[in-house]
């Protein structure tokens, strides 16, 4: 008898953890926004480009990525990114136009929604001025 | 023991003045009077300043400014004080992406303080206590580049700042004095044009001084306002975030004389605060003062 509480107890522990583990029915979403720069936007040489964003998940999000790109170069000029878990995330970076040439520029916002590699992306185009 | 009885006003409170990583917060003089007028001072202080940046209610940043300043205080006369600090300063803004580390000389500053009026009781004790101070912060610390995007994190504001502090104190009972601070500080601007909004401030606090051992307790809590006016650039308002706005905050101080040595902790906690349409909040502000009285005159 002992022996059958035992298995049953142990049975329904184990399934009470599996439960637990069992993945979010929802997906997880996200709200990108990026403030500056603005699509069409002309950053002149030696002036600063302010980086303003924002992300707001509908759970909890696994990190967000930066990067900036000179199109015209192919040359990634800024990039970073937070790996902490948390619903919601804000930026405020700059980046000072040293590019020496008119480019087109590309920013890119990634947000990672889970570990398998699930992400939501938002980008704005703009112009190093020279 | 003649000379603990003006322990009633003996308070240094917390002072800061050109800690500006928020464009103005801690703009603001505090006299930090010691009222006797029967010692010169010289001391240390050690602070620390924490502040937290918002985009769309969202923390961005953290901001930690740590600051260790020489001060001192002179006697020329009985009615008369002169006090000087010359700070240190070490910030750090921890962003998402990355952070940034600054540190150098803040900017010295000096303040000609003038005993209007100081009524005593038969014993010597003070009951009543006016002084008005004129205060002048030089711009002579580490200050950003005109492009940088990191202004506040910096020592210096870069500008010259006058601040008048008028200070009342009387006494309610043996133990007990109240302490009243009101400061109004006008801001020049910078070499670039930006110029921080001047500021105000009013603060009450309760002084409690008791023997305690071989010296004497004094604990102050207190309240403080501060109000912030708005930066502008070559005259113009700035636009979006201006460095507009109030603080409003409790704190305690609590002191121990002991051999002509003061040690001081002074705690400040904001209650309610909308600085910069909210984008950044000051949080608590810790610093400790050690100072050494110099006795100027043991006759009365």
């Amino acid at each position: 008898m002992k022996a059958t509480i035992y298995i049953i107890t142990f049975t329904l522990g184990f399934l009470f953890v599996g439960t637990s583990c069992e993945k979010h029915s929802e997906p997880i979403t996200a709200t990108l926004t990026l403030l500056e720069p603005q699509a069409g936007d002309t950053v002149m040489a030696g002036e600063a480009l302010h980086m303003h964003g924002t992300v707001v998940g509908s759970g909890e999000l696994h990190g967000y990525s930066l990067t900036l790109t000179n199109l015209t170069t192919n040359q990634v000029v800024f990039s970073g990114s937070n790996a902490t878990h948390q619903t919601s995330y804000a930026f405020d970076e700059h980046w000072v136009n040293m590019e020496g040439a008119t480019s087109n520029m590309k920013l890119s916002l990634i947000v990672n929604l889970d570990h398998e590699g699930t992400t939501t992306t938002k980008s704005v185009e703009f112009v190093a001025g020279n | 023991m003649k000379f603990m009885n003006m322990f009633g006003i003996v308070l240094w409170t917390f002072s800061a003045w050109s800690c500006d990583v928020c464009g103005g917060v801690s703009g603001n003089a505090s006299i930090g009077l010691l009222a006797s007028t029967q010692f010169h001072t010289i001391g240390i202080k050690s602070s620390l300043n924490t502040y937290r940046s918002y985009l769309n209610g969202i923390v961005h940043s953290r901001e930690y400014i740590a600051q260790g300043e020489v001060i001192a205080r002179w006697q020329p006369h009985a009615r008369w004080q002169i006090s000087a600090n010359i700070p240190y300063q070490v910030g750090r803004q921890k962003r998402d992406l990355g952070s940034d580390f600054i540190q150098g000389l803040g900017d010295p500053r000096i303040l000609v303080n003038h005993v209007l009026v100081h009524h005593k009781d038969s014993n010597l004790a003070t009951r009543n206590f006016l002084s008005l101070g004129l205060g002048i912060k030089t711009p002579w610390g580490r200050r950003a580049p005109a492009s940088s995007m990191i202004r506040n994190l910096y020592p210096s504001t870069g500008a010259w700042n006058f601040s008048t502090v008028l200070l009342f104190t009387n006494r309610l009972t043996e133990h007990v004095s109240l302490q009243q601070e009101g400061i109004y500080t006008y801001k020049m601007r910078d070499a670039s044009g930006y110029r921080y909004g001047n500021t105000y401030s009013y603060a009450v606090t309760v002084v409690w001084n008791k023997s305690l051992g071989i010296g004497r307790l004094l604990v102050g809590p207190g309240l403080q306002l501060e109000r912030f006016g708005a930066s502008t650039e070559d005259g113009l308002p700035v636009s979006g975030y201006n460095n507009q706005g109030f603080v409003f905050e409790s704190q305690v101080s609590v002191n121990y004389l002991s051999y002509n040595w003061l040690w001081g902790l002074n705690v400040v906690q904001p209650l309610q605060q909308n600085f910069n349409q909210g984008s950044m909040k000051q949080g608590i502000r810790v610093s400790c003062t050690l100072s050494y009285l110099i006795t100027k005159n043991r006759k009365k």
